[in-house]
C-alpha cells in the first residue's frame, strides 16, 4: 500500500487522483465521509462511547514538485517550484508530467561543455529545464500544457537494513498510517482527515480546522532524519531506527504540553518506541489545527526521514510500524485526554 | 530492435577497466551475425564476418566501457564516500540513486541534506565534492563487511522514451553505438561483402583511447571506422552540438581521411542520407584518434550520434539518428568493390 500511495502523483494543488483513491479505501470504516471545498477529505468514525469531544488525526495528501510555467519556441519547458525543494538535487532527475504522467529529463549541459567556474556554480531553477523529446513548442503542446503539475518520477524500493527509498514519503506516510488506524474501532469520536496544500503553507488544514473546531488533533507528517555523514551530532534532528518523532515546537505550532505528555505516557506504560525531534526547523499542519476557529491542543508524531522533499526519500520500515502503533494507541485512549470543551469555557 | 538493445546494454555495469558484463553481452549480441567471434588480451570483443575476398579487411568500432565512480572509503556511521572514474559534473549527483557493486549489487542514493537544515549560504552553492556521500541502508557493521574500498558504482536509471522517439537512459556514450553497428549487422546479415568485416566494441575508451588502439594493431584493417557520440543540443549550450534527430554526424579534419571522408559524404548524398558534418581541428577525444596511428596507419573515419546530458544518468538520443548512422554505413560499405578504389 505504501509502494502504491507513494508512487501516486500528488503535487500541492492537485491531490484529485489521491483522494478519489483514498475515499474509496476508507469507505468500508467511516460513518461519514465529507470532501470540503479545498479538496481535504473529513471522514467520522463513531466512537463506543462518545463523549462529544471533538478528535481528529490528520496527514496531508500533497507533495511537493513543479509546475509548468513556460513552453519554450526549441519544445523545452521551463518550470517553478510547488513547495520547498534545493536547486542542489534537481539535475539529471527523470519527472512526470501532467495527468498522463508524460516523462521528461531535467537536463544540464554536458561536463564537456562547461568552464571551470560554471562548475562551481549553482544552477538555479529558473535556468533549468525539462525535456520531453519535442523538437519545437507546437510538439511539446500536444503533450503539455502550462499549468501542467510535475512530480519527480520515483519508484519506491526496499534496500539497505530494513529501509525504503520514495518519493513522497512526506506526507504519504501519514496517509498510510491513517488508513490503517481508521480500520480499529475507538472509545471516541474520531474525524480521520487527509488535507491539501500543506506544503505550500499549511493551506488545506486551515479550512479544516475552522469546519471541524476540533479539541484535539493529532497531525501524522514526515519529518527531516539527519542521522547522516557531515550533520553534527546536535542538528540531527530525528535518527532512523529510533521511532516517531514527538514534536515539541516547530517554526509553525507548539505542542500541547498536556497533550505531549499524554503521548509519553502512553508510549511508556506500553514499551513504544519514540523521540523527541530535536531543532526547531519545518512546519506542518499542526500551525493551521492548533490556531484556527477556537483553536485546539495539537501534537504531532513524525516519521524520521532522510532527503525530504527530494526523490530519494529514505526512512525505516520499523520507525512506520512504531507510528502506526503508538498513533493507535493514543487514539484508543484518547478519551483518558479529557479535553476542555470549548463550549465549557463559553 | 533499437529500443531493446539500448535497455539491455545500457543497464549493464562496465566501467573503464572492468567491462567483463558488457563484453560477455556483446559477445552473444555479435555471435547472431559473425562468423567468428572473440575477445583479445585487454578484453575487448572483435566479430568477423567473412566476406566474398579475405584480402581486405574493414573495421568499425564502437567502445563499450562507461563512466562511473568507485568507492574510497566506508565512513565509521557506514556512509560511502567515493570519486569519479571519467569525467562527472558531480553537480548532478545529489538526490540520485546508484548501484554500488560489491559482493552483491546494493542500492544506494547519493545523500542530499533537506534544505531546512542548509544555511543561506550553503543553499546557493553546489554541494562541494568532498561533502558528498552514498547511503546504501546499512549500518556501520554491515557496510564494511559488505562493501570494500574500490568496489565500482554506477548510475541507476530506467530507460525511458521521450515523446516516442528519443531515448534517455544511462551509458548511451557509447552503446548508442554499438546498437548502430547491431543494426548494420542487421541490414546487411544476408550479403556477402567483398571484404572481411570486423565489428569490435572496445574497451577503456574513457580513460585514454586504450582498448581500441591494440584491437587495431592486431586486425590492422584497411578501413576503420569509429562510431561515437557527439553533444546534443541543448538550451543552456547551443555552441558544437548537433539537434537530435537531424541525423548522424561525420567528422572531418586531420584524425580523418579526407578521400575516405569525401567517399563517405558522396554516399550519404546519393542515398539521400540525413546527416551533418562536423569540423575538428586535432584530436576528436575519440577511439578515431588512437585508431589512426595503430601499427602502420590507418585510414580512419568517424561518425558521431548526437547525444544530450553526456556522462549523466539519463543520457538521452535519438532512434532516428542511430538509424541514418547505420544506413550510413552499411551504404558505405556497399558502395565499393576493393577498397582501392576509394583511394585512388
Amino acid at each position: 500500500m505504501l509502494k502504491t500511495l507513494t508512487e501516486f502523483n500528488a503535487v500541492s494543488g492537485d491531490e484529485d487522483n489521491l483522494r478519489n483513491f483514498l475515499v474509496n479505501e476508507i469507505k468500508p470504516y467511516a460513518d461519514d465521509i465529507k470532501v470540503d471545498i479545498t479538496g481535504n477529505i473529513i471522514a467520522f468514525k463513531k466512537g463506543k462511547k462518545s463523549d462529544g469531544s471533538v478528535n481528529v488525526v490528520a496527514a496531508h495528501m500533497d507533495e511537493v514538485g513543479f509546475i509548468i510555467t513556460k513552453i519554450e519556441e526549441n519544445g523545452f519547458l521551463r518550470f517553478e517550484e510547488v513547495g520547498g525543494i534545493s536547486d542542489a538535487i534537481l539535475l539529471t532527475q527523470k519527472v512526470e508530467i501532467g495527468d498522463k504522467r508524460v516523462s521528461g529529463i531535467l537536463g544540464v549541459k554536458a561536463v564537456h561543455l562547461q568552464s571551470k567556474d560554471e562548475r562551481q556554480n549553482l544552477i538555479k531553477m529558473k535556468n533549468m529545464y525539462i525535456d520531453i523529446g519535442a523538437n519545437s513548442k507546437e510538439e511539446a503542446e500536444k503533450k503539455v500544457k502550462i499549468g501542467d503539475y510535475v512530480a519527480f518520477a520515483s519508484r519506491y524500493t526496499e534496500f539497505g537494513n530494513d529501509k525504503i527509498k520514495a518519493k513522497a514519503l512526506d506526507d504519504r506516510v501519514g496517509v498510510y498510517a491513517i488508513l490503517n488506524l481508521i480500520k480499529e474501532e475507538y472509545e471516541s469520536d474520531i474525524y480521520f482527515c487527509f488535507t491539501t496544500q500543506e506544503e505550500t503553507g499549511l493551506r488545506g488544514a486551515k479550512i479544516l480546522s475552522h469546519r471541524i473546531n476540533a479539541d484535539t488533533c493529532l497531525i501524522l507528517e514526515g519529518t527531516n532524519a539527519a542521522d547522516v555523514e557531515g550533520v553534527k551530532e546536535h542538528e540531527r534532528v530525528t535518527c532512523l531506527g529510533d521511532g516517531p518523532a514527538l514534536s515539541v515546537m516547530d517554526r509553525a505550532s507548539i505542542s500541547n504540553i498536556k497533550y505531549n505528555d499524554f503521548i509519553k505516557k502512553q508510549a511508556d506504560e506500553n514499551k513504544l518506541k519514540y523521540q523527541l525531534k530535536k531543532t526547531l526547523n519545518g512546519g506542518n499542519d499542526a500551525g493551521s489545527m492548533a490556531y484556527g476557529a477556537n483553536g485546539c491542543m495539537t501534537a504531532v508524531l513524525s516519521l524520521p526521514t532522510r532527503y525530504l522533499h527530494s526523490p530519494i526519500s529514505v526512512a525505516q520500515k520499523s520507525d512506520i510500524d512504531d507510528l502506526i502503533k503508538l498513533s493507535e494507541c493514543v487514539l484508543k485512549n484518547i478519551h483518558k485526554l479529557c479535553p476542555v470543551r470549548k463550549e465549557v469555557i463559553k | 530492435m533499437i529500443i531493446e538493445n539500448i535497455k539491455k546494454l545500457s543497464e549493464i555495469c562496465a566501467v573503464s577497466g572492468n567491462e567483463k558484463k558488457a563484453s560477455q553481452e556483446v559477445f552473444k549480441m555479435f555471435e547472431k551475425y559473425c562468423d567468428n567471434v572473440y575477445t583479445d588480451a585487454l578484453g575487448s570483443v572483435i566479430g568477423v564476418k567473412k566476406g566474398l575476398n579475405s584480402n581486405s579487411k574493414v573495421m568499425i568500432e564502437a567502445h563499450i566501457d562507461e563512466i562511473g565512480m568507485m568507492v574510497t572509503k566506508i565512513t565509521d556511521e557506514g556512509f560511502i564516500k567515493f570519486t569519479n572514474i571519467g569525467g562527472i559534473d558531480t553537480r548532478i549527483l545529489p538526490g540520485n540513486e546508484v548501484i554500488v557493486h560489491s559482493k552483491e549489487e546494493l542500492f544506494g542514493v547519493v545523500g542530499a541534506i533537506a534544505p531546512h537544515l542548509l544555511s543561506v549560504d550553503d543553499l546557493n552553492k553546489p554541494v562541494p565534492k568532498d561533502k558528498l556521500f552514498i547511503d546504501v541502508g546499512l549500518d556501520a557493521d554491515e557496510a564494511k563487511e559488505k562493501v570494500s574500498v574500490g568496489d565500482l558504482i554506477t548510475f541507476k536509471s530506467e530507460t525511458t522514451v521521450l515523446n516516442k522517439k528519443y531515448i534517455a537512459a544511462k551509458s548511451q556514450d557509447d552503446r548508442a553505438s554499438i546498437c548502430a553497428i547491431l543494426e548494420v549487422l542487421e541490414n546487411l546479415k544476408d550479403k556477402k561483402l567483398p571484404f572481411d568485416l570486423y565489428v569490435v566494441g572496445a574497451v577503456q575508451e574513457e580513460v585514454g583511447l586504450r582498448g581500441s588502439a591494440t584491437v587495431t594493431y592486431a586486425i590492422d584493417p584497411d578501413i576503420a571506422i569509429a562510431i561515437d557520440v557527439c553533444h546534443g543540443d541543448t538550451p543552456d549550450a547551443s555552441d558544437s552540438t548537433f539537434k537530435l534527430g537531424s541525423g548522424c554526424v561525420l567528422e572531418v579534419g586531420p584524425n580523418i581521411s579526407k578521400k575516405l571522408s569525401n567517399h563517405i559524404i558522396k554516399v550519404m548524398d546519393e542515398n539521400k542520407i540525413k546527416y551533418s558534418v562536423e569540423a575538428c581541428g586535432g584530436n576528436t577525444g575519440t577511439d578515431a584518434w588512437a585508431m589512426q596511428i595503430a601499427k602502420n596507419g590507418v585510414p580512419t573515419a568517424l561518425f558521431s550520434i548526437p547525444l544530450r546530458y553526456m556522462h549523466t544518468q539519463y543520457e538521452v538520443s535519438s532512434v532516428e539518428d542511430i538509424n541514418s548512422t547505420s544506413n550510413a554505413i552499411c551504404a558505405f560499405l556497399t558502395s565499393f568493390e576493393s577498397v582501392g578504389d576509394i583511394f585512388c
